[in-house]
């Protein structure tokens, strides 16, 4: 469903991102880690077309984002670290347009908006101004947003970050419920959270994938932080 | 194009959603209201002057020298283009560079419309708000021709040359706040390029050579001078496309600089 080969992002002479390849294969759901500054944002924004790659190319749905990048962002639906949001906007108009930017066609349009309102939570909140609410909800505003297409791809920048505890179980169920027909990346910090959902787990530091596998295999012998501190700790006294 | 009108929608919507737009009306509607006051009132005074003198000389023929299209309509409405010199920075200022500030380019960046359709939406919404900006004026006109029979005319080609020259500025204010996310910076470079073309002219009687006829037709002032006059020449159609068309080519230029395609 997703690959990247080989994707390198150069910031003049910082190599932000040195040669990233994965492949996720359809309904997967895949963690993406790494500490701050590995290049996990920037790897996203490359596939989601944010930015262009330095070299290198990723394909999505067997479209290639370099010659089809419009037939790649009607498949993607993207929430970024900031969610890109229009302050003076309500929840449900901010949602209806992106809903017709995304050219949701007209029949669906009203179905998808209650039911993305509905996932996430915004039936109390619908009507008011999205500058007026807190940071979880406005979090949950851009996910419903990334979602309200139904797309076949979901890229999710820390979904759950700002979110409290029920919600973040709320989003969770939610994104596994979305990963029986959606093929979904997904980075985060929280650790415990991958485990639980992921099918795969991809860790990238210091711009280069250093491990790329299936949880179970993994977390046969320790735990997934511990695997993690283990690799980012070995890496960093490499270089 | 239902791309670019969702876009043109939205872009409309945001300038009345956001204060900005009742306050940018007020404002533009007391000024001009103001200059075309001052305007009628100075050829009002003329007015009794001249018919003291005529009554005085016994000649009917000197009344016949007041215009109320020159004298009035044509200086209101260039009062009015001097107007949007200040705001249309104002108007301006927050397109792109709010989008880039507020990270909701990256929305549109990953939705799937093309970078000319965001350009397009966001240059036609933001006429479409000047447009509307300047319809009420439109009463003053009004009153004119309810009390007296000045030429239709010029007026209308007069507040064409208001919309092109509008066209651009909007033009240049979507360049400026496409190179930065500061809204002041953007709203600077709107008025500096627009001021330059205001002023340019006023250097020109220095000089006397090729350097006059490129002075002359860089300013705006020259080319709206005529549509004020009620002239309408290829050549100032010309003008105004020809700085639309390159000021819309850098703005995608910068945009394609940033990753936009």
């Amino acid at each position: 469903m997703i690959q990247l080969h080989n994707l390198v992002k150069n910031y003049g002479h910082f190599q932000a991102v040195k040669g990233v390849s994965l492949e996720v294969q359809k309904g997967e759901i895949l963690g993406f880690l790494g500490p701050n500054g590995a290049g996990k944002t920037t790897t996203m924004r490359m596939l989601t077309g944010v930015i262009p790659p330095t070299s290198g190319t990723a394909t999505i749905d067997g479209f290639d984002i370099f010659d089809s990048p419009l037939h790649v962002k009607q498949r993607i639906g993207y929430l970024p670290e900031t969610p890109p949001l229009y302050f003076d906007f309500t929840v449900k108009s901010y949602l209806e347009f992106v809903m017709k930017i995304k050219q949701v066609p007209n029949v669906d349009r009203k179905q998808n908006l209650t039911w993305a309102i509905e996932k996430c939570g915004l039936v109390d909140v619908q009507k008011r101004l999205i500058g007026n609410l807190s940071k979880g909800y406005k979090q949950r505003v851009g996910l419903a947003g990334a979602i309200i297409n139904k797309p076949k791809v979901l890229i999710l920048d820390e979904p759950t970050v700002g979110l409290d505890p029920k919600q973040i179980r709320e989003i969770r169920s939610m994104i596994q419920e979305l990963s029986q027909e959606h093929t979904i990346i997904l980075s985060t910090h929280i650790l415990p959270e991958v485990a639980m959902i992921c099918d795969r787990a991809a860790i990238i530091y210091q711009g280069k994938i250093v491990m790329n596998d299936v949880i179970a295999n993994i977390t046969k012998e320790k735990s997934l932080e511990e695997v993690f501190i283990e690799i980012i700790s070995k890496e960093g006294a490499e270089s | 194009m239902k791309m670019v009108y969702v876009l043109m929608q939205k872009e409309l919507k945001q300038f009345f959603i956001s204060p900005i737009a009742y306050v940018v009306m007020m404002i533009y509607l007391a000024l001009s209201g103001f200059f075309f006051f001052t305007n009628m009132e100075a050829f009002s005074q003329q007015y009794k002057y001249l018919k003291n003198m005529m009554q005085y000389l016994n000649n009917p023929d000197i009344l016949a020298r007041l215009n109320l299209n020159e004298m009035v309509i044509a200086r209101a409405l260039f009062n009015m283009v001097f107007i949007f010199l200040f705001l249309l920075p104002l108007i301006m200022m927050k397109s792109f560079a709010e989008e880039q500030k507020q990270k909701t380019d990256e929305l549109l960046k990953t939705s799937p419309i093309t970078l000319n359709q965001i350009i397009a939406g966001k240059y036609l919404g933001s006429l479409l708000f000047v447009t509307i900006l300047i319809l009420p004026t439109i009463a003053y006109q009004a009153l004119l021709f309810y009390y007296s029979s000045p030429e239709l005319g010029p007026v209308i080609t007069g507040y064409l040359g208001i919309l092109l020259f509008a066209s651009i500025g909007i033009a240049i204010g979507l360049f400026a706040s496409s190179i930065t996310e500061n809204q002041i910076i953007a709203a600077v470079i709107t008025f500096v390029i627009l001021l330059f073309l205001f002023i340019i002219n006023l250097i020109s009687h220095a000089q006397g050579s090729i350097l006059l006829d490129i002075i002359t037709y860089i300013s705006v002032a020259e080319h709206l001078s005529n549509m004020l006059r009620g002239v309408i020449d290829t050549r100032d159609l010309i003008y105004f496309l020809s700085f639309i068309i390159f000021f819309l080519f850098l703005t995608k230029k910068t945009m394609e600089t940033k990753g936009w395609r």
